[in-house]
């Protein structure tokens, strides 16, 4: 374990910089914070929680031309990543390299590393205990940050993570006793807080039973379509794949879609199993809570809490898994409104 | 990858967004959460709002006719210096031949304030008239001059933000959770908060899942509904006295007018039952703070202005005006249609609702442009067309519109078209308008130049340029400054900011708008001076007018009613995934799919009667002319209504539609005329 001190993350980036192409959250318009290249950064943004858009935005792009397929120049640093938003880069891996391998994805993701940051305190629209997802992560990341105030504390996961600290050692001291178990007590005092009243295993219980048809039809007459919910989050991966055609070329691109739109799952003849928009809701949840669970041994869902801000009908997860418990009807806990 | 924050080019709400750009193109969209009216969310249109930018069908030159005229797609590429001279020309020529009043200019709705500025300053400047308009006429007309009567200003009273606080919103006309989606969000979580939401539409719309009280009059009968909700809550005593007394004037002459308008008397007219009549009453008057939303479903009928001030009474009636959370809202279409009318790009009033026939005003404007300006009021749509089909009217000049697929009568507004002489258009794509044309200038997107924007409750907000006009595309303001140059005026600035310095300088409501200050925030006009901070409600103390106007208004009927030839009411309207003439969304690939073509809705009863089954291919006619489209069965329309959207180039809605129009505001009657449907039974075997 290292310790870098807060003043020295500027010369860190900088060095960084030389080989890699930097993103990290930044300031926008009004407060917005988004992840965007930024070159090397002084810190992070004041009061900052979770950019807007995700990691997917660089590693699964919104839309992508396929063909001609484009080489993938440079390295990219991933910094300031919490680890929900490293789970559903960890979760889009496991989807993009089953077979078919999607090298669109996959190279990106070579040419990447991502510097997670854990988080101190849960913010209002966190709830990603729940899905096991955080605050903090045990295995499978490059390099992992922790806020002790002066410093981060750093410690790496992989042989990524600790050929990085290798080459950029001159940033990095060594980790005290003392520093190390302020590590485990931020850790463990952030846990506490978010200690809740969900418990996945209860939630999956639920989606195994009958749910009364009615639950999902009130879901059904509540959403609109936006789409919103799919785009925002981390770890969906449904996509389009169309042709553009010209007098002088054809590009075939890919977009993201998604599978609650009627269009996504109908068939050649019209013919749509999920015609009704109940039925479509009812398939997103299910994929997220239960079989990805299956698929992956993952959640789908990191609770990042996004989709709580993205919604015009206020439908969103924490409510929804809020609602199944209790057994009663939906009711949107009006988090973000 | 670099973000770029904008608005949105499609509804009036004025969501606020993020455009993705990588390597110089357009990639992706994400909400801006802080925004104040969209706070993170966007509809699917927004979502998608990249994708359009660069398929491949962006005009790439400018295009002059060659060979038949109205011969669609007879084109040619030309520089840009041959067509702005052939223009010029042609312009000039027609000018000089027939006079000022023989040229027309339909600005756009689309296009930023300072492009529309910009317009109607060619149009009083360099072509000597005032024959500018554009397509609030098609929509918010009725609002403009409605609200401008009943209360002194044409616009919405309060911010969107606040709906969702109000206890009580009486929704009509108005399908908000497809057309206005954000908007209706705040509808949405008024009722997840406990509020009470009275629909009044004919149809089962997306609000109707969560609303308390449903009542579906017979299209066109509103004035008779709210009449006798007005009629129950004088008899009852539940209006409100005091502000009555204090803030109005009028009310006896009005309170005349109401007496027969029992909700007995109304159940026969609307369909409504009386009880449903009377608990929209007691509600809307007892519960506060209470809101009215409507939207085209008000709007577009020959009595819109007359609805729109029934609105305004209501509200009067019951005090709900001037304060949070209540008020009169209506939800502007596009994107900028506010804008269009605060610039001027009407042929009655210089930006600001300055009017044109007023002296002093007219010599402000003459003094800060130089030259003399025309004191006619000019024409509007309806009226320009007619003029062409008379030969008086020998040029047209259309901005970011297609006039046949958005105007009633579409086959008569193509016969109007071919009269003329010269026909230049702007746009993205080639439109039905375009096919027409004598020439065809590319323009930019709204992605593609720098400029302001103002949506529904009077925010104007910045329009950012993420990439530059793509093929050698110009934005508007643009072309009409290079075309005044060649046509040898000066009409700049041409810097957009500066262009706004301008308009603000001669425009009241806006004196306090500039480009350093929206940097920062978005500002509701009236904003009068560079320290005010911008105007949330309006009417708080006093109306603009000093006291609000009661108007004493009857029931009319639509021109057009069905009898034995043409049984049905069709009523025509929007969906979610697509944007009016879908320009725009038929060229994104998901909104596409999701919607390919026209379609009609029919109640399961009338499709019964007339041996219809889901999916059939069916004609559907009315005096001007049938299309063919599949038929979409379903309960959530009331017997003896048809309703088709109006967003697609094959099988164009409006070709059945009736170009009547009010006879104040001049808008058409989308929402009612007589139709009769009939299975196609000549489909041709392969």
């Amino acid at each position: 374990m290292k310790i870098l001190k807060k003043r020295d993350i500027c010369k860190l980036l900088g060095a960084a910089a030389k080989k890699y192409i930097i993103i990290a959250p930044k300031e926008k318009h009004g407060g917005d914070i988004l992840f965007e290249e930024t070159g090397p950064i002084d810190a992070l943004p004041e009061n900052y929680v979770l950019p807007y858009n995700s990691l997917k935005d660089f590693f699964f792009p919104q839309s992508e031309i396929l063909i001609p397929q484009k080489n993938v120049d440079g390295k990219f640093l991933f910094f300031g990543v919490r680890p929900c938003d490293a789970n559903a880069v960890k979760f889009q891996d496991l989807f993009f390299s089953k077979e078919p391998y999607d090298i669109y994805y996959l190279k990106k993701r070579q040419n990447s590393i991502i510097i997670t940051l854990t988080c101190n305190t849960p913010a209002k629209n966190c709830f990603c205990l729940l899905s096991g997802s955080g605050p903090y992560l045990d295995e499978k990341y490059d390099l992992q940050f922790t806020d002790l105030g002066e410093e981060f504390l750093v410690t790496a996961g992989n042989a990524k993570g600790r050929e990085f600290i290798r080459e950029f050692g001159g940033y990095f001291t060594g980790a005290n006793n003392a520093q190390i178990s302020e590590q485990n007590t931020i850790r463990n005092k952030c846990k506490m807080q978010m200690e809740g009243t969900y418990d996945m295993k209860k939630i999956e219980k639920k989606l195994t039973e009958e749910t009364p048809a009615q639950f999902w039809k009130e879901l059904g007459h509540r959403c609109i379509n936006c789409g919103g919910c799919e785009f925002i989050c981390p770890t969906c991966f449904c996509f389009n794949v169309h042709d553009d055609v010209s007098a002088k070329s054809i590009m075939r691109k890919r977009s993201w879609d998604s599978c609650t739109f009627e269009g996504y799952g109908r068939m050649a003849g019209g013919f749509n199993p999920n015609f009704a928009r109940e039925q479509r809701i009812k398939r997103r949840f299910y994929c997220k809570l239960y079989h990805s669970k299956k698929w992956f041994n993952m959640y789908g869902c990191v609770g990042c809490g996004r989709c709580t801000g993205v919604c015009p009908v206020n439908l969103e997860m924490e409510s929804f898994i809020c609602s199944l418990t209790k057994g009663d009807n939906y009711q949107s806990l009006l988090k973000e409104i | 990858m670099n973000h770029t924050l904008t608005t949105c080019p499609f509804c009036g709400v004025g969501c606020n967004f993020y455009i993705k750009t990588e390597g110089g193109i357009p990639v992706g969209v994400v909400p801006s959460k802080n925004h104040p009216v969209s706070r993170g969310r966007l509809c699917v249109k927004g979502w998608t709002a990249y994708e359009f930018i660069t398929h491949p069908q962006r005009l790439k030159t400018p295009l002059l006719r060659t060979g038949r005229r109205f011969a669609p797609a007879d084109f040619k590429p030309a520089s840009w210096d041959k067509a702005l001279k052939f223009t010029a020309k042609k312009l000039t020529e027609i000018l000089e031949k027939y006079g000022p009043e023989s040229v027309a200019f339909i600005a756009s709705a689309r296009c930023t304030n300072e492009e529309n500025y910009l317009f109607q300053k060619f149009v009083r400047c360099v072509l000597g008239t005032n024959n500018i308009d554009h397509c609030a006429r098609t929509c918010h007309s009725p609002t403009v001059a409605g609200l401008a009567r009943s209360f002194g200003s044409g616009a919405g009273t309060n911010s969107i933000e606040e709906l969702a606080s109000s206890k009580c919103i009486l929704v009509v006309g108005s399908n908000t959770l497809e057309s206005h989606p954000i908007i209706g969000w705040r509808l949405r979580t008024a009722v997840d908060k406990g509020a009470t939401i009275i629909l009044i539409d004919p149809r089962e719309i997306e609000t109707a899942n969560f609303c308390s009280l449903h009542l579906k009059p017979v299209p066109g009968t509103d004035i008779a509904l709210l009449n006798a909700m007005m009629n129950f809550i004088l008899h009852n005593g539940l209006q409100d006295k005091n502000f009555i007394l204090s803030r109005t004037e009028g009310f006896s002459e009005f309170c005349e007018t109401i007496k027969k308008y029992t909700p007995e008397y109304a159940e026969k007219i609307t369909g409504v039952p009386k009880d449903l009549i009377i608990k929209a009453a007691r509600l809307y008057s007892a519960i506060k703070p209470a809101s009215i939303v409507y939207g085209l479903g008000i709007t577009e009928h020959t009595c819109g202005t007359d609805n729109v001030s029934t609105l305004a009474n209501l509200a009067m009636l019951c005090g709900n005006v001037g304060k949070p959370s209540s008020g009169v809202n209506p939800l502007r279409g596009q994107n900028n249609v506010q804008g269009a009318c605060d610039m001027g790009a009407l042929p009655n009033v210089f930006p600001g609702y300055q009017k044109v026939s007023d002296e002093n005003i007219r010599k402000k404007f003459e003094a800060a442009w130089g030259g003399k300006l025309s004191s006619e009021n000019g024409l509007v749509i309806s009226e320009i067309l007619e003029k062409m089909l008379e030969g008086k009217i020998k040029a047209l000049y259309v901005v970011g519109e297609d006039v046949v697929m958005s105007e009633p009568n579409s086959r008569h507004v193509i016969e109007c078209l071919k009269k003329l002489e010269l026909l230049v258009v702007h746009d993205l794509f080639i439109c039905k308008t375009a096919e027409l044309a004598d020439v065809v200038f590319p323009a930019a997107s709204f992605a593609e130049k720098e400029g302001t924007f103002t949506n529904a409750d009077r925010r104007v907000q910045r329009v950012r340029k993420a990439i530059a006009p793509l093929n050698g595309s110009l934005p508007d303001g643009e072309i009409i400054v290079k075309l005044a140059k060649t046509m040898g005026y000066e009409i700049g600035p041409e810097n957009p900011e500066e262009i706004m310095d301008e308009a603000a300088a001669l425009t009241p409501i806006y004196g306090g708008i500039s480009y350093g200050r929206l940097e920062k925030e978005t500002l509701q006009w009236p904003c009068p001076n560079k320290k005010h901070p911008g105007t949330k409600i309006l009417h708080q103390e006093k109306f603009s007018q000093g006291k609000g106007k009661f108007f004493p208004i009857e029931h009319q009927p639509p021109r057009e009613l069905p009898d034995k030839e043409f049984p049905f009411i069709l009523s025509t309207g929007r969906i979610l995934f697509h944007y009016n003439v879908a320009t725009m969304t038929s060229r994104t690939k998901i909104l596409q799919r999701e919607f390919p073509e026209n379609f009609v809705q029919i109640n399961p009863v009338d499709a019964k009667e007339y041996n219809i089954k889901n999916g059939d291919i069916v004609e559907v006619s009315s005096r001007r002319g049938g299309i063919t489209v599949k038929a979409s069965i379903t309960p959530a329309i009331i017997k003896g209504v048809l309703w088709m959207p109006f967003h697609f180039a094959k099988n164009m809605t409006n070709i059945l539609t009736n170009d009547v129009f009010d006879p104040i505001a001049k808008i058409g009657e989308y929402k009612v005329c007589a139709v009769r449907i009939k299975k196609y039974e000549n489909i041709k075997k392969a």
